[in-house]
């Protein structure tokens, strides 16, 4: 991702159809990456300029960031995660 | 890697200019100089058979005669590289393009293609005339550098500089070490055989016997159990006529697992009643539909929305079960909790490992409140010192647990939360066979109730031990 860039995940209330929200979010510079129906959430990408308030639309709970990257220790390791 | 690229051309060099990728020396063929160990592991799974063979060779120059030797090479018309065109001689084999051989003059030896091997009759049974400059040719071996192979290395003299490198597979040097120690192999699985001992003698792992697997007259049948981790041997005899499925969400990679981490989670938790020979039973649910979603690299990294994907794609796919190996330590995730909720929602229970930070919080997913976190113990139920501590909801075995790996080497023993993990999911699927109502939330509920108390805590260990059904 760039250092311009932000990612992004949306967790919808469930009351408004995913398909829907992500039409509404790429309106307002929203890249969307992932549509996850059985999950209730959009994955995606916006500018740093568009803030979290911005993306808050009708048929959605929670935007919150992506969350750390996952590594497991090397298979040479004993101990895995 | 511009530290690595050729430094300068060399006369008998054809790997000038050429820093391949390893798509680009798979397109090569699976045996080339530059093929990745990726790619020799996968040609070695189609050729199939137990050998650690990479299908490459090496052959090694009589002392004072290594540049004879590499213009035998150049007269049999291969295309050679050279490591000292590379900086420090540090040649990443993936650079050196469609090299035909690639020589190492510092010792002596030099790496040649299968192909260009098999186009000259070259191998180790091969003749060699008095007056060659070959003083042998020999296969090079696929190494997997663990403690036990160390030990065998240290035994005989001999170093390495793998495990310092952190890296688990390194073809050359294994063919190095190959050359003059050809008894390390065989003396390695000798190794391995003897500290898997009280696993062989006892008809099934300890974390069977302590969960009451082998006895429960439950096989898991009809009960979709996903694995979101780093993929699955596909072709592992183990796992020959069971109805698998799998996806990846791993940047493009297969399916097929070439970390090892994910085939054996699956292994513990869908592995076969009575696997083949003297190998013990290590797998609870050996009737149950296995689902593999690779949301972690054969480098076993991931990304969240990688993971985030593989769960939709289980629930979507109503996997009663849901066995979740991975995490870090990262505070409760709403994406995460979302998703356990979703998947209860659907009659699917996520189980994810706490964590190996010795006693730190447990970690993320599993601290989720809406999915079920493990704790590991130990073969005599004392809690694993590695294993985190706070939000657990139940417990499994996680210390020295023997499962599967991916082929060559086939099963592997270690540790961890992610070991116990597959424990509960392979005994949920057992129970969830009992009831089509015991599902979601009603499941992660029968887990804990029928869990064997422990004297513990149970920030410690949760509700206690897995138990499998009984009836």
């Amino acid at each position: 991702m760039a250092a311009d860039k932000k990612n992004w995940i949306v967790i919808a209330s469930g009351d408004r159809p995913l398909n829907e929200i992500s039409v509404e979010l790429s309106g307002k510079g929203f890249k969307v990456g992932q549509v996850l129906e059985a999950i209730g959430q959009i994955t995606g990408e916006s500018s740093a300029e568009v803030s979290k308030d911005e993306l808050q639309v009708a048929g959605v709970a929670e935007i919150v960031p992506m969350g750390d990257h996952i590594q497991l220790p090397g298979p040479e390791e004993d101990l895995s995660w | 890697m511009p530290t690595n690229k050729p430094k300068r051309n060399s006369k008998t060099s054809a790997a000038s200019n050429t820093n391949k990728s390893t798509g680009q020396a798979a397109a090569l063929g699976a045996s080339a100089a530059a093929a990745s160990v990726e790619d020799l592991l996968l040609a070695a799974m189609e050729r199939g058979g137990d050998t650690m063979e990479t299908g490459r060779y090496i052959v090694t120059f009589k002392e004072g005669v290594e540049k004879e030797g590499i213009e035998t090479l150049s007269n049999a018309g291969m295309r050679v590289a050279d490591a000292r065109d590379f900086n420090e001689s540090a040649v990443m084999l993936e650079s050196v393009g469609d090299a035909d051989a690639v020589v190492f003059p510092e010792i002596g030896a030099a790496l040649i293609s299968g192909q260009a091997a098999q186009e000259r009759q070259m191998s180790s049974a091969m003749e060699l005339e008095t007056d060659s400059a070959y003083q042998s040719v020999d296969p090079e071996y696929f190494v997997f550098a663990d403690e036990v192979y160390s030990e065998v290395l240290r035994e005989l003299g001999t170093t390495t500089t793998e495990k310092n490198a952190g890296d688990y597979l390194r073809g050359f040097l294994a063919a190095a070490e190959a050359i003059a120690k050809d008894l390390a192999a065989a003396r390695m699985e000798k190794a391995v055989e003897e500290a898997d001992v009280d696993t062989q003698v006892l008809g099934a792992t300890w974390g069977l016997r302590a969960c009451r697997v082998p006895t429960s007259p439950r096989s898991g049948v009809g009960i979709k159990l996903a694995v979101l981790d780093t993929g699955m041997d596909i072709g592992h005899p183990d796992f020959a006529g069971r109805n698998i499925a799998g996806v990846s969400f791993a940047g493009g990679q297969p399916v097929q697992d070439l970390n090892g981490h994910g085939t054996h989670c699956i292994g513990t938790a869908t592995g076969p009643k009575a696997p083949a020979g003297t190998t013990p039973r290590y797998g609870t649910g050996y009737r149950s539909l296995i689902r593999v979603g690779k949301v972690l690299s054969n480098s076993g990294s991931g990304t969240q929305a990688g993971v985030l994907a593989g769960m939709n794609w289980a629930i979507a796919n109503r996997c009663p079960v849901i066995s979740m190996s991975l995490g870090s330590q990262s505070p409760v995730h709403p994406a995460y909790t979302a998703a356990g909720q979703a998947a209860l929602n659907n009659g699917c229970l996520i189980i994810a490992a706490a964590g190996n930070a010795y006693r730190q919080q447990t970690g993320s997913p599993a601290n989720s409140p809406t999915i079920m976190s493990v704790a590991s113990l130990n073969p005599n139920l004392t809690p694993s010192d590695f294993s985190n501590a706070g939000k657990i909801d139940i417990a499994g075995p996680g210390r020295d647990v023997f499962s599967t790996w991916f082929r060559p080497r086939k099963y592997h023993t270690i540790s961890g939360t992610s070991m116990a993990t597959p424990h509960v999911a392979g005994c949920a699927a057992l129970w969830a066979e009992t009831s089509p109502n015991l599902r979601g939330l009603q499941l992660w509920r029968k887990l804990q109730a029928t869990a064997r108390r422990l004297q513990y805590g149970g920030s410690l260990v949760g509700a206690g031990l897995v138990q499998a059904p009984q009836i």
